[in-house]
């Protein structure tokens, strides 16, 4: 019996330390088995591991790796490691890996995701600027110059944008039927106050409805402020923004701004009217209240061709789009999506080369995007259909690179990418573009700022509160929490790169 | 006597009503999030929550259940995980622990400390990421989800407090008629230490079962996702493709359930550990109140 007993407890322990060795052994074998290979172009084979985020992974994405390979042998040499993660996981993931320097070399970065500008300062990203001058000379002529500024910190370009629509243009849509049923021509439509004939005739047929959507993205004050002619500089809804055309580059509160004063106005007004939801700024869902009918409008920031099919897509309503207001380049639009070189990369050079060779080449695009053709999708003349359950289907051809190589999907039109290039050649662009806020050396005020705008800020743009009463002390509490301080900060950033830049 | 018997039933029923009440504050929700997770989409947008679904609709868990052979795959994952971690972590924390609580171990204020250390300090999470796929190769296997949560200072404690109230003359009584260290405590100890082998099992076990964080940090395999973590990525990926920047998507998005399918991954989720639960039940109570109260 005691024999046993003791046996037992061996064998367990045996078990497990055998265990954690052999997960051990794997392992290494794996990564020694990768650097093997020669290809006809004399350059040795390497792996470059993409950190990407999305849908999660693909069932198929070993042999879209495989197929990748194959295409690049001959030339590249290359093989792509796709570390596919979902939205809500990415940042997570990425900022362990670069936390804890673990060797990757391309990753995807914005400004809302996989913060780029915490990575420079983190020194996670290398300056590509002689790589690109080595080996990305058609990537550096194909991307404008916008492009380029927009990713350069300190003199230095860190990441490589990607292509897609980068102009912020308001538009402001509504349903057809509603359209035909009050006669309205939303051509004539210049700005939102525009709107409130119609409004006020829906609210009085039906007393139920919110004619427009003012939650989550769909906010109405978020999405209008290119609008109203302003851009912010300091961070989302923190006080430190710069009007489009002032050439005196002057840094404002633009809670302050009179534009805005009137729009917290106009939003009292209409929330009193009952012209949406009372509750807004506790709604998440923007498409919800358009599809069961309850809501027929809502605002957009970024127009874009194929907009209309996009939202029929989400809410099942066919809706017609009308631009108002001017469209502008900033920073934060084209820093909305771009792609990385790992400072842990240990083939830096295979990777700008990579990145050359994906923006420029449809093929290779179109394999990363929809993975292998007959397999995962067909092609009919420009457009990819993906075949049903497709084991390859990121659906997200803006996060690879530049999306003007990828075949259309379904629902958009035959010039789409056309469209949206001169949407963003006719943009104009801000005065400070390129410019990125450092926020560290305000960081106390940023963070009590942040507070006070929480506290107030949702009340005030879904019209819960009288602006007359609230907006005076709201702004007497941004001063109380520092919002000059982060002002001049900011100002005094702006006036420095101003210097370096021109 | 029978007045007595008479204010013993009053008192019994309002501490029975009071209990129910508190009973029903935990279960209602419950339903709802059942009810929900049955209720088609739109009507559940447009009329709100009810304790029966207003429209019928088993659309939510199709959508969830839409990749069969992956989510029984996460089933499998999450179930290997967590049998197989309950049961080494049991191990483990059980013989810490006894060390600890043995009065004759010369070093066991120093163990004693060293582990309540951990309870107050740790390296964060970028040293233990850069441990387990640096050092111990974890990535990508399932040891990355198990071998994290074997030992928790607190189940160590909470066991510690339970076996320093074994006799230490059982133990000696033993040690007298030859039984060695691990027959003692293998055969004697851990017998008589059910309750407490039970409560913190559970405990283990609902840490296993509910943690998607190290699935999510170190898998990113397909076949290696545990079931949590492949439950958040539908939400997210539902949550993503609702409101997605995408353009040109082609699946009709208006279609996808969204609320509703929130509530059948919830259901999906907790399920199996309602149906735990209650055989763990006999020792739960017993085990919490023993190990914390001393004498």
């Amino acid at each position: 019996m005691r024999k046993k007993m003791r046996k037992g407890f061996a064998v367990t322990l045996a078990m497990v330390t055998l265990a954690g060795s052999l997960t051990g052994c794997g392992k290494s074998e794996e990564q020694k088995s990768q650097s093997t290979g020669d290809s006809s172009s004399g350059l040795e084979e390497v792996t470059l591991t993409w950190y990407i985020p999305g849908n999660g992974p693909q069932t198929d994405t070993a042999k879209v790796e495989d197929a990748i390979y194959e295409y690049l042998k001959d030339d590249l040499n290359v093989r792509i490691d796709f570390v596919e993660c979902d939205w809500g996981s990415y940042d997570d993931k990425v900022q362990m890996a670069i936390a804890s320097q673990e060797a990757f070399d391309l990753c995807y970065t914005a400004h809302w995701s996989n913060n780029f500008y915490n990575n420079v300062s983190k020194n996670a990203f290398l300056e590509l600027n002689d790589l690109l001058d080595e080996y990305g000379k058609d990537l550096k002529e194909l991307i404008p110059d916008e492009g380029w500024k927009a990713a350069t910190v300190n003199g230095n370009i860190y990441a490589v944008p990607n292509m897609q629509i980068w102009a912020y243009q308001g538009a402001i849509g509504v349903e057809n039927s509603v359209l035909e049923k009050y006669n309205f021509d939303l051509t004539q439509v210049k700005e939102l106050k525009d709107m409130e004939p119609l409004f006020e005739q829906i609210k009085a047929d039906n007393p139920d409805m919110y004619p427009i959507v003012n939650c989550g993205p769909a906010e109405l004050l978020n999405n209008y402020q290119n609008t109203l002619g302003y851009e912010e500089l300091a961070g989302s809804k923190i006080p430190g923004a710069l009007e489009y055309g002032d050439d005196s580059m002057t840094v404002v509160n633009q809670f302050e701004l009179p534009q805005v004063q009137e729009f917290f106005k106009m939003m009292y007004e209409w929330n009193q009217k009952g012209y949406f939801r009372s509750d807004s700024a506790t709604v998440t869902d923007e498409n919800m209240d358009i599809q069961i009918g309850k809501s027929v409008s809502k605002l957009t920031s970024t127009y874009k061709p194929g907009v209309e099919t996009d939202t029929k897509a989400k809410t099942g309503k066919d809706f017609t789009f009308q631009q108002i207001g001017e469209s502008h380049l900033s920073t934060s639009s084209i820093t909305a999506a771009l792609t990385a070189v790992s400072r842990t990369s240990k083939n830096p050079e295979r990777a700008m080369m990579f990145l050359n060779k994906l923006n420029t080449d449809k093929e290779l695009y179109n394999l990363v995007c929809f993975g292998i053709e007959g397999e995962h999708y067909t092609k009919d003349g420009n457009y990819a259909i993906p075949v049903e359950n497709s084991a390859y289907n990121p659906n997200q051809d803006w996060v690879y690179g530049d999306q003007f190589n990828a075949l259309y999907r379904e629902g958009q039109g035959e010039d789409d990418w056309a469209r949206t290039e001169e949407i963003n050649n006719s943009a104009e662009p801000s005065l400070a573009l390129g410019f990125s806020f450092d926020s560290t050396p305000v960081q106390t005020q940023l963070a009590s700022v942040s507070a006070v705008v929480d506290e107030y800020y949702s009340s005030l743009a879904t019209g819960m509160v009288n602006p007359d009463e609230v907006l005076p002390e709201f702004l007497e509490k941004l001063e109380q929490a520092g919002s000059k301080d982060l002002i001049a900060e900011c100002q005094k950033q702006l006036d420095e790169w101003v210097k370096e830049n021109k | 006597m029978v007045q007595k018997k008479g204010t013993k039933t009053i008192s019994q029923i309002i501490i029975n009503i009071i209990f129910i009440v508190i009973a029903l504050c935990c279960v209602v929700p419950l339903f709802y999030i059942l009810a929900a997770s049955f209720t088609d989409e739109m009507s559940l947008a447009k009329e709100g929550y009810h304790l029966l679904p207003t429209k019928f609709s088993l659309e939510a868990f199709k959508y969830v259940f839409k990749n069969p052979a992956q989510i029984l795959n996460a089933y499998v994952v999450t179930i290997v995980v967590t049998v197989g971690g309950t049961l080494l972590s049991l191990l483990c924390t059980s013989m810490l622990a006894y060390v600890m609580a043995r009065k004759d171990y010369k070093f066991r204020n120093v163990l004693s400390f060293l582990v309540f250390f951990t309870l107050l300090f740790n390296g964060g999470m970028v040293a233990s990421y850069i441990v387990n796929t640096q050092y111990y190769n974890l990535k990508d296997t399932i040891f990355a989800m198990i071998l994290p949560y074997i030992i928790m200072p607190w189940h160590v404690f909470l066991m510690n407090g339970f076996f320093k109230d074994t006799p230490m003359a059982l133990i000696e009584a033993a040690k007298i008629d030859g039984a060695s260290e691990a027959y003692i405590f293998f055969k004697i100890v851990a017998p008589i230490s059910k309750p407490a082998f039970a409560t913190i099992g559970l405990f283990t076990a609902f840490t296993y079962w509910n943690d998607w964080w190290l699935s999510m940090l170190y898998i990113n395999e397909n076949k290696l996702t545990s079931l949590q973590y492949y439950l958040y990525r539908i939400m997210n990926n539902i949550e993503f493709l609702r409101s997605s920047m995408a353009a040109g998507v082609s699946v009709d998005l208006s279609q996808i359930p969204g609320e509703t399918a929130r509530m059948a991954l919830c259901v999906v989720a907790v399920g199996p550990m309602l149906i735990v639960f209650p055989f763990f039940q006999k020792y739960f109570v017993k085990g919490i109140t023993v190990g914390s109260v001393k004498g």
